[in-house]
């Protein structure tokens, strides 16, 4: 089966005043139609710049995509016009964002926005009575309470959680093949974020649609995607099915994550903390990145580049601990 | 060391009367720690700044260390403010952008004591030290610093004037998880080396509240609607809203809880509270005639309470 | 310094360096990284560096004028009727007045009055209009209603026409124009300052200062101040060239600077009776003005863009 996407080897700095900002490192990411993958990491680790950096929604300059491809349905997006893009990331790949009220315009009534977008994604082809009969089935789907009322209100008279179901409305709308959610949940309350997650997990389902995650709450990962990514400085370190990342975690850096984190219903013992500091991502290290703050790095772990390794079916690593452990799946 | 008494705060509004904290009393015992979670629009970080007097209390009292602080002004606020100390949500924000650590980190000090000169830096030193930040600190701006130095400096503010009873206000909500162990490993050390250091922790997250407290109080709506101690909300919460807050949390495993309660809705509006528990039209037990109807009663259960009509008729 | 000692005394410290140099790398921050930024900003406009240029220029002119000036006495207005109204030749760069003054002379010369003017103007402006300013944000309702009210008084009407009465009233001459101006120029400070107040008041580090218990007067002076800083210093730096502007406009009505004192709006006041064929007379003070007040202008803008860029569209 050819993935849905595929990113290959991408790598993305940045130019600042400072120098230039590795902030992507050669990363590889495939992702089936249908699956659900969960990007981790903690702030700085490039999880959203990747995502976006492989639909063109990194503005060049300053960025700079330096090597890599990533195709979608087999074909190479990167060097699409940023008109195709565009017009990609209508049809076939949503995003929807931590804070919606960002990405919805407060001058207008929901409705009318919802009506446009239909209508510009259906290329006009639709009169306004039909869109918004498209829209409020739409606004039904994501089970927002009242939507003949919600049509006629304004962004700001919406809650935070009645917001992100308008957002993420207006995302489905197109029926698009992959969805992509980067921190959908992180301004909202703890009830309003399950209601929200239990919907982006019904929609998943019923639509057939695949989603990347990007979350820093492992809790939220776990619950919604099948499979998860650990970032960690512009590198995948760990790439593994959900139960084998909680279970049996192999990189030492997700292994300092999952003890980070207190478990919200029992006790825990004592939090390891991770030492250390980020790397210094203008003048990265040659070897692992995560080598200075590793209790298990050894001398050859900063000598050269750390490739990726898979140690067991659709589990893959990126440390040196694992090279003896490498199987050909 | 601190006790709230029946603490009120309303804010007029243009569209009237926000019950932002309506009728809350806690007792924070020297050496506890006391979890107060809830929503946002639920008040808690009404309730923290209210008891250091940033924000003017309507009614009720609060009572720090034996004094009456309630309405105290001028020189009579000195007691609050060096036995108290708070420590905010964003450590971005709570510095001030033209001034260098070691000022910041100072001027509790230049306030309240006569200590100046070389005998100021060297206390800032040392209070930097003992955070975990090295002197080399003293002259940097907080731009230079990453988010959880930040958080480190804003807490050596705090504890330069030697506080018995720290406001802690979201204080890791900001910050990445090996980040936030490092903040919570310090507290929970600050902790264990001073038995009379209190501290009221304000957080919407649970875990971080497992595991640093002993104490929870959850609210609702500008009130308490469940208190008692850590392991036994946790294990087994009886107010039907503890119950779904600990089912909402998405777990940091694989398997996930299957047995989930589901809110339906929103918060509503502290305008306009529901009336009589003010929880009934997102609860899924609510009694009809009952619960929309009278403001239900604290019932004891044993170290912790609960303020339910479900509990109160089961324990009748 | 103590500070080595306190560490060297201190065993705790010795004690934890494990911990914390494993905690807290101390990286190499570069002290002057921020203001490397903020030229690199601010060098890449060249109209900031135009700006800056000529206002440089200016500054130089008004330091060191009347030394280099050909005909230092004509500043001051001595008399040479032979040589009066000649165009612009070698001698006489900018040409001879209607009394033979070397108009070059006077231009360089009135940089330094045109200077104290614009220095003058903003600085009285600013000293009344930030301490109102500051109170207006910082005090309660009455306070903020009061000041707030007779501010929009002033600004509701025309400035230079307010200034022009003020003069009328006390009499012309450059120092009641400068006066005259100054009163109507505070205002704009006071608004400037106010809001910029209300924001800052509502940042957690001024929360922070209250609850470490630090008097108004410390959170106005040390927490709020610093940070209204930027604005106050763009604002004046254009203020500069509109105070030297209005300064002008009062000198060719004939109610500031009176002649022959060397100043840039006189001069032109005078000059436009000489029009068109004395050209050269209303020409120089006029393309002096322009270029001052263009100056300051571009240098506002480039300091903006520099000390505040999210304020950049």
């Amino acid at each position: 089966m050819t993935p849905l996407l595929s990113i290959q080897d991408l790598a993305l700095e940045f130019n600042t005043f400072d120098g230039s900002y590795k902030a992507i490192d050669h990363v590889n990411l495939d992702l089936m139609p249908g699956e659900t993958i969960g990007l981790v990491g903690e702030t700085g680790c490039g999880k959203s710049v990747l995502t976006r950096a492989a639909f063109g929604l990194v503005p060049t300059p300053p960025a700079n995509i330096t090597s890599g491809s990533v195709k979608f349905e087999g074909r190479e997006i990167l060097n699409l016009s940023p008109a195709e893009q565009r017009a990609m990331r209508g049809r076939d790949v949503a995003m929807i964002f931590q804070d919606p009220m960002t990405f919805i315009n407060p001058v207008f009534k929901v409705g009318t926005q919802l009506v446009d977008a239909v209508r510009a994604q259906r290329r006009g082809q639709v009169s306004k009575t039909e869109a918004r009969d498209i829209a409020l089935a739409m606004l039904d789907k994501v089970h927002l309470p009242n939507p003949v009322r919600q049509f006629e209100s304004y962004p700001h008279q919406l809650s935070g959680g009645m917001r992100q179901r308008v957002l993420i409305a207006m995302a489905l709308m197109a029926e698009p093949k992959l969805l992509i959610a980067d921190e959908p949940t992180t301004a909202l309350d703890v009830t309003i974020q399950a209601q929200i997650l239990d919907l982006i997990a019904e929609l998943v389902e019923d639509m057939g649609i695949s989603l990347i995650m990007i979350s820093h709450d492992l809790g939220v990962v776990a619950q919604n995607c099948g499979r998860v990514a650990v970032m960690y400085s512009g590198q995948i370190v760990e790439d593994a099915p959900v139960k084998q990342i909680f279970d049996a975690p192999c990189h030492p850096y997700t292994k300092g994550l999952l003890g980070a984190v207190p478990h919200p219903l029992h006790a825990s013992e004592g939090l390891k903390e991770i030492p250390g500091t980020l790397p210094n991502l203008y003048r990265p290290p040659t070897g692992c990145r995560f080598a200075d703050r590793c209790t298990h790095a050894t001398a050859a772990c900063s000598v050269k580049r750390v490739e990726q390794i898979t140690v067991a079916d659709d589990h893959r690593v990126t440390c040196t601990l694992f090279a003896d452990q490498h199987v050909d799946a | 060391m601190l006790t709230l008494n029946n603490l009120c705060v309303h804010f007029p509004t243009k569209n009237g009367l926000v019950r932002a904290v309506d009728d809350i009393s806690l007792t924070l015992h020297p050496g506890e720690i006391l979890g107060l979670v809830g929503e946002s629009g639920s008040g808690k970080s009404t309730v923290g700044k209210a008891t250091l007097r940033l924000l003017d209390v309507t009614s009720g009292n609060i009572v720090l260390d034996g004094e009456d602080v309630t309405h105290a002004t001028g020189s009579g606020l000195k007691p609050l403010r060096t036995k108290a100390q708070m420590i905010f949500q964003d450590p971005h924000s709570s510095l001030n952008p033209r001034m260098t650590v070691g000022r910041i980190v100072a001027e509790p000090l230049v306030i309240h004591t006569k200590i100046r000169g070389h005998r100021l830096t060297e206390t800032t030193a040392k209070i930097l030290d003992r955070v975990g930040l090295p002197s080399q600190f003293l002259h940097r701006y907080p731009h230079e610093l990453s988010g959880g130095q930040k958080q480190r400096v804003a807490i050596a503010r705090a504890l330069t004037v030697d506080p018995d009873m720290l406001i802690l206000d979201e204080p890791t909500s900001a910050l990445d998880v090996s980040v936030q162990a490092q903040i919570l490993e310090f507290l929970k050390e600050l902790h264990a080396e001073r038995p009379r250091m209190t501290s009221l922790f304000i957080s919407h997250n649970l875990a971080v509240v497992r595991y640093l407290c002993h104490r929870i109080a959850v609210m609702y709506l500008g009130k308490i609607v469940e208190e008692g101690p850590v392991a036994a909300v946790f294990s087994n919460p009886c107010h039907p809203y503890t119950k779904a807050l600990l089912s909402a949390v998405p777990l940091p495993q694989a398997e996930q809880n299957d047995s989930r309660i589901r809110l339906e809705g929103d918060l509503p509006s502290p305008v306009n509270p529901p009336t009589g528990c003010a929880f009934h039209p997102r609860c899924q037990v609510a009694v009809a005639g009952k619960c929309d109807v009278e403001p239900p009663n604290w019932v004891d259960l044993g170290n912790a309470r609960a303020r339910c009509h479900l509990i109160e008729e089961q324990a009748e | 310094m103590s500070l080595e000692t306190s560490s060297k005394n201190n065993g705790l410290m010795d004690k934890r360096s494990n911990r914390i140099s494993v905690l807290a790398p101390v990286s190499e921050v570069d002290r002057f990284r921020e203001y490397r930024r903020m030229w690199a900003t601010f060098r890449k406009s060249y109209s900031s560096m135009a700006g800056l240029f000529i206002v440089a220029t200016f500054l130089i002119l008004a330091a060191v004028g009347p030394s280099i000036v050909p005909f230092p006495e004509d500043a001051l207005g001595s008399i040479h009727l032979e040589r009066k109204l000649q165009p612009p030749d070698a001698t006489h760069w900018f040409g001879t007045d209607e009394v033979g003054m070397d108009i070059y002379s006077r231009v360089v010369v009135g940089a330094r009055t045109t200077l104290w003017i614009g220095v003058t103007i903003t600085g009285i402006a600013i000293l009344i209009g930030v301490p109102l300013g500051l109170l207006a944000g910082f005090g309660n309702i009455w306070v903020r209603e009061s000041i707030m009210r007779v501010t929009d008084v002033f600004l509701s009407i025309p400035g230079l026409i307010l200034a022009i009465a003020i003069v009328g009233a006390l009499g012309p001459g450059i120092l009641n124009a400068m006066i005259a101006l100054s009163l109507v120029w505070w205002p704009g400070y006071v608004r400037l300052v106010q809001s910029k107040v209300l924001s800052i008041r509502n940042e957690t580090y001024v929360e922070a200062a209250r609850s470490i218990g630090a008097s108004d007067f410390r959170i106005i002076f040390l927490h709020i101040l610093p940070n209204c800083m930027s604005p106050i210093v763009v604002k004046a730096s254009m203020d500069m060239g509109m105070a030297i502007l209005g300064a002008a406009s009062l000198g060719f009505l004939g109610l500031g600077a009176q002649p022959p004192y060397p100043e840039w709006g006189a001069m032109i006041s005078i000059g436009k009776n000489y029009l068109p064929d004395w050209w050269w007379y209303t020409l120089f003070p006029g393309l002096a003005i322009y270029f001052t007040v263009l100056g300051f202008n571009l240098l506002g803008d480039g300091l903006r863009d520099m000390l505040d860029p999210k304020q950049r569209s």
